[in-house]
């Protein structure tokens, strides 16, 4: 998903590097508390999830969970050609294999793409080997001085996408 | 509580220029869906058990010896689960620093909370830099006790400092 997921070019690195900053001390905290996380247990990586909104379910969508507790993901294709979101967040995982993150999709500008409005997402679950299950709460934001939509509830299955074969 | 923190913590717009409503906007809504998987989880939260309200901090560097080790600060722990926090005044008479933040509590007096202050420009108070910090504690009748982290943000392009380990003591404030 590298080759294809250029974040630098997507979103300002000023937003991804907040938040690796508001990540850094939950994970020290998660670390004081707990064993470290085993990689097979781990979201660190990429992984392909399918998301299903009200018995909808998105084509593969991939996400990049970084090192530094950060996420990127890149929403299925729209119409117009363009992504149907760029999503950033951050991700917490445990050492029994259960995890969080939030998923920020910003909204995008017309002709890049198809976004309802800016979603805040709110995911947990569980790695089990090379896959993963999640529910989250979605909200949408539709403008200053509005209320949002939502809660929708979601659920997604994932799979870790492996690197190719030496 | 300052006569002027009571001011600017009461008047969501004063803040407008130090810290951005689109910032806690933005707090607001990674926090609801995050409240509401504790409360599809947990159950609801005694408002004794709760943070919400607001709240006088000590916040001190575990270990710290000097007094720019610790400071006080009014918390206002708001209904929506974001954080708006005043630092003590600095020596031009504005807080020393604004934070923003989010929370979430538990049934059983426990809570999280991560709180960021933004630098502040001269002439506007004085800050140390960008710090973003975590804690983890519990409610106690009106007094609270915590344990975090905290990372100081240096800039674009630079490492920042810590984690340094962190803790809180504090008292509900009595409206």
């Amino acid at each position: 998903m590298t080759g294809r997921l250029n974040a630098a070019d997507l979103i300002p690195a000023g937003d991804l590097r907040t938040l690796s900053l508001w990540a850094a001390p939950a994970c020290a905290l998660l670390e004081d508390e707990f064993e470290q996380v085993a990689e097979a247990r781990s979201l660190q990586g990429e992984w392909e999830l399918l998301v299903d909104v009200a018995g909808d379910v998105t084509p593969p969508i991939g996400f990049d969970f970084r090192p530094d507790h950060t996420l990127v993901t890149i929403g299925p294709p729209a119409e117009d050609g363009g992504a149907y979101f760029v999503g950033l967040g951050y991700w917490l995982s445990f050492p029994d294999g259960s995890f969080i993150f939030g998923v920020n999709h910003p909204g995008l500008q017309d002709g890049q793409g198809a976004s309802p409005g800016a979603i805040f997402a709110l995911h947990r679950g569980r790695v089990d080997g090379d896959a993963l299950t999640s529910r989250a709460f979605a909200v949408v934001d539709e403008g200053v001085a509005r209320p949002f939509l939502g809660p929708i509830p979601v659920r997604t299955t994932g799979t870790r996408i492996l690197p190719p074969p030496q | 509580m300052t006569a002027q923190g009571t001011i600017l913590l009461g008047e969501d717009t004063t803040l407008r220029g130090l810290v951005h409503s689109i910032d806690l906007r933005a707090l607001a809504f990674w926090a609801t869906p995050a409240a509401l998987h504790i409360e599809d989880e947990l159950g609801p939260v005694d408002p004794a058990k709760s943070l919400e309200g607001r709240w006088g901090l000590v916040i001190g560097i575990v270990g710290g010896v000097g007094p720019t080790d610790e400071a006080v600060a009014d918390f206002y722990f708001r209904p929506d689960h974001t954080i708006k926090a005043l630092g003590p005044e600095a020596d031009d008479g504005d807080p020393h620093f604004i934070g923003i933040g989010y929370w979430f509590s538990f049934p059983d007096g426990s809570f999280v909370f991560g709180v960021n202050h933004p630098g502040l420009p001269d002439g506007a108070g004085g800050s140390s830099g960008a710090i973003f910090g975590m804690h983890r504690g519990e409610v106690v009748g009106d007094t609270l006790t915590t344990r975090g982290f905290a990372v100081v943000d240096q800039g674009a392009g630079q490492p920042y400092v810590g984690p340094l380990r962190v803790a809180a003591r504090g008292t509900r404030t009595v409206e």
